[in-house]
């Protein structure tokens, strides 16, 4: 409520006007006095509204100022609204809509064209139909536009004067108005420059901040200023840039020229292209541009000049083409087929390695989704064996008969970035064929060698079971002993010779003493030790004088020679000759000594010589020749170790030849 | 034909072909035992004496094996009327079991094997 006195007052009504005059200068030297001293521009505000009340004995009052928006609208910026019998409904409508500021239209329906014309609105008889809701009922309205030099710069707005308003009462309180707008203007002036200042600031903080490198020139290119980034990009301070023209920075031999960016910006006010620049052993490079700011033909421009340094990105290039270039080489090369599969589920990519597996190449695979690409695929499979099982997900084996029998080993990779994006999936294809095969010759082998010991101890076992449960005469009892004394001694020879090779296909002859060798002395130590009870015959034997050395272990050559010698004594039945004969190997054979072992026996056919050297395969199944079996696979691996061969001729019932070729010493 | 529980016994080892011969002298039954040394011999045989039991190698030379064999005179009932196959083999792996069963082989013995356990299941089958 105001407290200032009134026109009203009675005991002073005959001295009213002077009265009211001395409250004005009052008011007026009070917000003189209180914007000296820089109150708040809010106190000011509501001090001349509360003294515009009092004086004109007003029950509400608003005082605001005009502004343009960004965009140029126009608008009233509530400044202050007198709190004076408001109801709060209507204070909460001033204090929503103010701070965000009120539409001029909007006010010019509530209070008239005042403010609009700038001319003093005054209606004594108010009837406002869209007061917002919870308004207090208004019945007089004073609205005074505020001037500061010839300038609209705001309204003040006041309503239910006791004694309504006039026009006088308008131009008395002109001063205060004028106060008002003074200080209306110092202050727009004031929050003018600190925005200006404030943008200033801005740009120049984007300006020195920026990544790339800026730098404002004339039109000959000389250097005006430049932010940070330029000084990196020249590893010299500002102060040594300003005044020396662009071209002497900025290397001309590789990329373009100042001087023809120039002639370029002349032309058309703009240009781009590339810089370089040498930091310390580094070469930069800049995708740059540059801009003609302002100046006409008859004004000096100004050029900015904007460069980013891709150096990084271009090594980053660099490093992704050498990296697809490896890629592919590897992809090429690699024994493993590989597909690539991407987002859409749709080949993107086989190597040659698959194509060479599946006969699938790129022409008929690329853009087969995956699913068709599992059905060309198992088209070339057995009927039967078209999908093993799935060992994982990821894993699997197939076996093809088409193009080639094959089996593969498949695995799947999907590729994820680091997001957890799916990006299409790998296909590995690995030819397993090889370590198939050798497993299952594993496992033959070994049932097969489990069979051979089998057989003796079924011998062993039997016969001794018999000899323990029953009444057996010594005749018998003599043979029984026989059978179980041989048949213990096939099996030690079995596990001997199992061992032998077992040894030799863990150490691949690393235990092999290889020296160089003279041959005779090795083949009659063999001889002098060859015992063959029941047999007489003596091994008549060819051995020249004057052999070279051979590179061979004498221990391991003497089992070998061992070994097929007592094949030709027991394949031959005590008939015919046994002859051993050393000579020097022709043709495809010179630099070899040829060891061969002739025996007149039953010999083998043609379809028995293809079994010769399998473990446990024996020309005589019915057990009446003793052995093993395991004879001529072991020296076979032998001589495999001394860089020799074996070579085994036969005629059924004329006997058989073996060699075995040995490398002379080169040294 | 001859009086007695007939068995034909093919096995291409001599020693193993005794060893049976002397375990199926000790029965207490009347038995006829005929031996074979390979397939064919077996199948000549067959021809003219139709065993109650027949005991089989299964690897056996010169291309008939006793899983032939066996299928041969399971798939001759009226030949052969129940006749009884063990087959006396040194394979002893679960995939041979198996493939016996399949022929039609009523048992399976892995060598080395008991010859009182033998003679049992014969005169077992017999009584």
């Amino acid at each position: 409520m105001a407290t200032t006195q009134s026109f009203s007052t009675d005991n002073l009504a005959d001295n009213a006007p002077v009265l009211s005059a001395l409250n004005l200068l009052e008011a007026i030297s009070v917000i003189q006095s209180r914007f000296i001293e820089s109150a708040p521009q809010s106190a000011l505000f509501a001090e001349i509204l509360n003294k515009l009340m009092a004086l004109t004995e007003s029950q509400y009052g608003f005082l605001c100022d005009i502004r343009h928006s960004p965009v140029g609208e126009v608008y009233f910026k509530m400044q202050v609204v007198s709190d004076s019998a408001w109801k709060s409904m209507a204070r909460d409508f001033y204090e929503r809509q103010a701070p965000i500021g009120m539409e001029f239209d909007r006010m010019r329906q509530m209070f008239g064209t005042a403010c609009g014309e700038g001319q003093v609105v005054i209606n004594n008889s108010l009837s406002i139909q869209h007061l917002p809701e919870g308004h207090p009922p208004l019945n007089c309205f004073l609205g005074l536009p505020i001037f500061n030099g010839g300038e609209l710069q705001g309204m003040v707005g006041l309503a239910n004067g006791k004694q309504g308003y006039s026009s006088e009462m308008a131009e008395f309180l002109q001063p205060l108005l004028a106060i008002g707008g003074s200080i209306i203007k110092a202050w727009r002036v004031d929050s003018w420059r600190r925005d200006v200042e404030e943008d200033l600031r801005r740009h120049a903080m984007v300006f020195e901040n920026i990544s790339d490198a800026v730098i404002l020139t004339d039109e000959q290119g000389i250097v005006l200023d430049c932010n940070r980034a330029a000084e990196k990009m020249f590893d010299l301070p500002r102060k040594k840039l300003v005044g020396v023209p662009l071209g002497f920075l900025i290397a001309t031999s590789d990329v373009d020229s100042v001087a023809a960016a120039l002639v370029t910006i002349a032309g058309q006010g703009r240009w781009s292209g590339r810089f370089s620049t040498l930091l310390g052993d580094e070469p930069h490079v800049y995708e740059s541009t540059a801009l003609r700011l302002h100046g006409g033909a008859d004004e000096e421009g100004l050029l900015a000049w904007f460069n980013r340094d891709v150096s990084e990105r271009e090594r980053a290039r660099t490093r992704l083409e050498e990296r697809s270039l490896e890629l592919n080489a590897i992809l090429d090369l690699s024994p493993a087929g590989y597909v690539f599969i991407d987002v859409s589920d749709r080949v993107a990519y086989v190597n040659p390695a698959f194509e060479q597996m599946t006969g699938l190449g790129m022409s008929r695979t690329i853009g087969m989704c995956s699913a068709t690409l599992d059905l060309a695929l198992s088209d070339l499979c057995a009927p039967d064996l078209a999908m093993a099982p799935v060992v994982t997900e990821e894993e699997d084996t197939l076996q093809l008969i088409r193009p080639q029998f094959v089996i593969l080993r498949r695995i799947r990779r999907c590729l994820m970035d680091a997001s957890g994006v799916s990006r299409g999936q790998v296909l590995c294809f690995q030819d397993i064929t090889r370590e198939t095969e050798v497993d299952r010759l594993k496992s033959e082998f070994l049932s097969t060698a489990a069979h051979e010991l089998r057989t003796p101890m079924a011998s062993v076992f039997g016969f001794s079971e018999l000899l323990l449960n029953r009444q057996v005469d010594a005749d018998k009892q003599r043979q029984f002993i026989g059978i179980i004394h041989r048949q213990a001694g096939r099996l030690a020879a079995i596990i001997n010779e199992l061992l032998d090779l077992a040894r030799i296909d863990a150490m691949e002859g690393k235990d092999f003493n290889i020296a160089e060798h003279d041959l005779a002395p090795i083949i009659l130590h063999v001889l002098d030790e060859l015992l063959m009870p029941g047999d007489k015959r003596k091994v008549s034997l060819m051995l020249p004088s004057g052999l070279p050395l051979v590179r061979v272990d004498p221990e391991k050559l003497h089992l070998a020679l061992t070994n097929v010698l007592s094949n030709a004594y027991k394949y031959s039945f005590g008939q015919g000759a046994i002859e051993l004969t050393v000579f020097h190997g022709e043709g495809s054979r010179v630099g070899q000594l040829g060891v061969m072992v002739r025996d007149y026996g039953i010999g083998m056919t043609p379809g028995q010589l293809l079994h010769v050297f399998e473990r446990f395969w024996r020309a005589d199944s019915s057990g009446k020749v003793a052995g093993t079996g395991l004879g001529l696979s072991l020296v076979k691996e032998i001589m495999g170790i001394f860089k020799g061969t074996v070579e085994v001729e036969s005629t059924p019932g004329a006997g058989t030849r073996v060699t075995l070729w040995l490398p002379v010493a080169t040294s | 034909m001859a009086e007695g529980k007939r068995i034909l016994l093919v096995e291409d080892n001599e020693e193993i072909r005794w060893l049976v011969r002397e375990t199926l002298a000790a029965s207490t039954l009347p038995l006829v035992v005929r031996e074979a040394a390979n397939g064919h011999e077996a199948l000549q045989i067959l021809g003219e004496f139709s065993p109650h039991v027949l005991i089989l190698d299964v690897m056996l030379p010169d291309g008939v094996d006793g899983y032939s064999l066996c299928q041969y005179v399971k798939s001759r009932p009226a030949l052969f009327p129940s006749v009884f196959v063990m087959l006396l083999t040194a394979r002893g792996q679960r995939s041979d079991q198996k493939k016996g069963r399949m022929m039609g082989a009523d048992l399976y013995l892995v060598k080395p094997f008991s010859p009182a356990e033998l003679l049992m299941l014969v005169d077992d089958h017999f009584s």
